[in-house]
């Protein structure tokens, strides 16, 4: 196999057209002065990129340029295996770079959609409790420095609590705060504590509406929620670092944004599971399901989140109250719906 | 005027080949192959993007190219990206693990970036001889320790302090129970250190810039001639950081008085007032992306202004109102393409600012003569990467 290149020396600023031909042991280059053997060990060379040319380096600094034309194509091909090849074909043929994009896509889309939360869910179910009650207890310190004490009297906390446990067997541990950015707010670390606020207590009235809150935090600590959100987003991060070091900048921050938007995504799909699992528990417990969606309906109300939107939804870590709703009656079927304080 | 044309006439040009067709099908396979191969490849992905940036860049008819093999990459990668998620998560696994992955990756920093830049540089050559930079991971220590050093120890001894002694975060409250004095002072000492910490570093900002860029580009070398390179403290604070301070600040003052008239006037109208802080918002977003731009554009020129050698000095002409209309069409077309214009915007931008240079009198002799020499010296610079972008800026 022979091919044409440009010899380019450092002892003069001309280039030089020479022959090449690929022989067993290497490369025999021909020059107007001679010819001139060398092994593969003595010369250098890469994969060309895309269409540019295929440079090879001799040993005393001389680089031979030969262009990618059809008289060429065999002599560069003889130095690269069939994988190589492939690499090229890929970069040089338009159509198989959009079927590359195209499998990205596909393939970023069923990662971030399947591939990682069903990692994140078989990792967290095996990481020992006593480690996520520790994460509890760094992840509590940072709520209470900027909440402040419970006013709720020690018999008040102690009658909710006593009524809680009276309907699970499920160890939890109960914190209760006031104020700060949680406001009306109830929610589930990723050991065994649920904190409510003292503003969510003022404002589900009724006990049985906690109650269905409760089920739906407990709901978060049985499926480790919080976790599986952690672990999530360390393997997104490492996945980004390790296979996607050619994204940069902008493209970066969409990248992020996207995985952000799909992380929303995952967590209005706790939500739900959560919200099944809390009306599914005050049916076992002959409560209506009403306590639970009355007790949503009062917290969209008090977050003026009573209102449904298509685009906000998908901007929103919880499906809109409407969904929600949707979605708890569809699980009954039409079913009757009694009031929450039948 | 004669004078100036004859010294712009001695002078060549860089010149891309570069074409943003051909740069998406590069960055596509690598993005691709990436993935399926779960990041090995990436190693050889940048190197052939560095290689296509490269191998289309030219001056005087003669191109650079890169020559880095792909397993140092990768390894360097593994090293970095470990530690890097270690600094990130290790607190969720103890806050003892997020302390050693901090103080991992302060003490590490340095030599990853004197070693990338020494790979990088070692790896990288225009008409077959390579350029060096001989700067030391001793002395890219003493940079980082002189101005960052203090910060670094302040902030580790107050994180170490908060692992091994819990009890002093203010946080965990009993009913009628006061805060411990001991509680109190550590606040005020943390809350001082952060404040400490900010203020200084943005006081010896421009003296770390200027160290820096002159550790750089003082130190390199092309064959066996060494680049002349030497800015002022003075000169990165005058051109680059007060600047960037001043139109934060103006961007600041800007969006307090928009509250302010916001309040007084929109504050009965909900959505007006919404809405008025909204732009507002945008506004001051928008102003402190144009402060970096003029940052970013005021670094470029600062280097490539006071860039000279025996081989010949450079120059850029670049101005700041082409640089700026690119960036923020490139920005615009990225994020409308929902990203697939990024190869076209690289390169766009690379072509602006490389087409903007220019070396004169090119005495490329006394590099070759130099080069066997320095030749020898390449080895421990191309054996290691720790996959950190600083390169030799072309």
């Amino acid at each position: 196999m022979k091919g044409f290149g440009s010899l380019t020396t450092t002892s003069f600023t001309g280039k030089e057209v020479v022959e090449l031909k690929r022989i067993q042991e290497g490369m025999l280059l021909v020059r107007s002065t001679g010819s001139l053997k060398y092994t593969l060990d003595e010369i250098s060379y890469s994969l060309p990129i895309g269409k540019l040319p295929f440079y090879i380096e001799l040993p005393n600094r001389s680089t031979i340029e030969v262009k990618q034309t059809d008289e060429n194509k065999a002599f560069i091909a003889s130095f690269f295996s069939s994988r190589s090849k492939f690499i090229q074909y890929l970069e040089k043929n338009l159509k198989a770079t959009f079927a590359a994009l195209g499998v990205i896509v596909l393939v970023l889309f069923f990662l971030f959609k399947y591939g990682i939360p069903a990692f994140s869910s078989f990792s967290a179910e095996r990481v020992p409790l006593k480690y996520l009650d520790k994460l509890d207890g760094i992840l509590i310190e940072q709520i209470l420095s900027q909440t402040k004490e419970s006013e709720l009297s020690e018999e008040k906390k102690e009658k909710l609590e006593q009524y809680f446990r009276s309907f699970t067997t499920t160890p939890f541990k109960l914190t209760f705060v006031k104020g700060g950015p949680l406001k009306a707010n109830a929610f589930a670390l990723s050991g065994k504590t649920v904190i409510f606020t003292d503003e969510i207590i003022e404002l589900m009235e009724d006990d049985k509406k906690l109650l269905a809150i409760f089920f739906h935090e407990m709901a978060h600590l049985k499926y480790r929620h919080v976790t599986q959100n952690i672990i999530n987003s360390a393997t997104i991060a490492a996945f980004s670092f390790f296979a996607l070091g050619d994204i940069q900048g902008i493209v970066a921050t969409l990248g992020t944004m996207g995985v952000h938007l799909m992380s929303l995504g995952h967590s209005r799909e706790f939500e739900k599971e959560a919200d099944k699992y809390a009306v599914y528990k005050l049916r076992e417990n002959n409560i209506s399901r009403s306590c639970f969606i009355e007790g949503i309906e009062a917290l969209a109300k008090f977050y003026k989140r009573d209102k449904s939107s298509r685009v906000m939804h998908y901007f929103s870590s919880h499906p809109d109250i409407n969904r929600r709703v949707e979605s708890i009656e569809d699980l009954f079927q039409g079913e009757n719906r009694l009031p929450c304080n039948f | 005027m004669s004078e100036v044309y004859e010294e712009v006439s001695k002078s060549s040009r860089v010149n891309v080949e570069a074409l943003g067709g051909d740069y998406f099908k590069i960055w596509i396979v690598n993005i691709f192959l990436s993935i399926v191969t779960l990041g090995i490849y990436s190693a050889w992905a940048k190197i052939r993007t560095r290689k296509y940036f490269m191998q289309t860049t030219s001056l005087e008819g003669h191109h650079f190219d890169f020559h880095a093999k792909p397993i140092p990459i990768l390894k360097g990668r593994v090293i970095a990206g470990l530690i890097f998620l270690l600094y990130l998560y290790g607190s969720f696994i103890h806050p003892f693990v997020g302390l050693i992955g901090s103080l991992l990756f302060f003490v590490t920093f340095p030599f990853f970036v004197v070693k990338s830049l020494k790979f990088n540089f070692a790896n990288t050559s225009y008409q077959n001889i390579r350029f060096r930079m001989i700067g030391t991971v001793k002395e890219g220590y003493q940079i980082f320790i002189k101005n960052f050093g203090i910060q670094v120890v302040l902030s580790l001894i107050i994180a170490a302090v908060s692992v091994l002694m819990p009890d002093l975060i203010i946080g965990e409250r009993k009913p009628g129970v006061q805060y411990e004095t001991s509680q109190i002072v550590f606040t005020s000492i943390s809350g001082f250190i952060v404040l400490f910490n900010m203020f200084y570093s943005m006081a010896v900002f421009s003296r770390f810039l200027s160290s820096f860029f002159n550790f750089i580009y003082g130190n390199t070398y092309y064959g066996g001639v060494r680049a002349k390179f030497h800015i002022t403290k003075d000169l990165v604070s005058k051109k680059i950081v007060r600047p960037y301070i001043k139109g934060i600040f103006i961007a600041l003052i800007l969006f307090f008085i928009l509250i302010v008239v916001g309040t007084l006037f929109f504050k009965s109208i909900p959505s007006l007032f919404v809405g008025f802080l909204s732009v507002g918002g945008t506004l001051f977003y928008l102003g402190l992306i144009y402060v970096g731009y003029k940052m970013t554009y005021n670094t470029f020129c600062i280097v490539w202004n006071n860039l000279e050698g025996d081989l010949g000095d450079c120059k850029t002409e670049l101005i700041f109102t082409d640089y700026f209309k690119l960036t923020v069409k490139n920005h615009l077309l990225t994020l409308l393409t929902l990203g697939l214009y990024y190869p076209w915007s690289k390169v766009s931008m690379y072509g602006l600012k490389n087409k903007s240079k220019l070396i004169s009198s090119s005495n490329f002799s006394l590099a070759v003569q130099t080069a066997e020499e320095s030749e020898s010296a390449l080895s421990e610079e191309i054996g290691d990467a720790f996959d950190f972008d600083f390169d030799i800026g072309l």
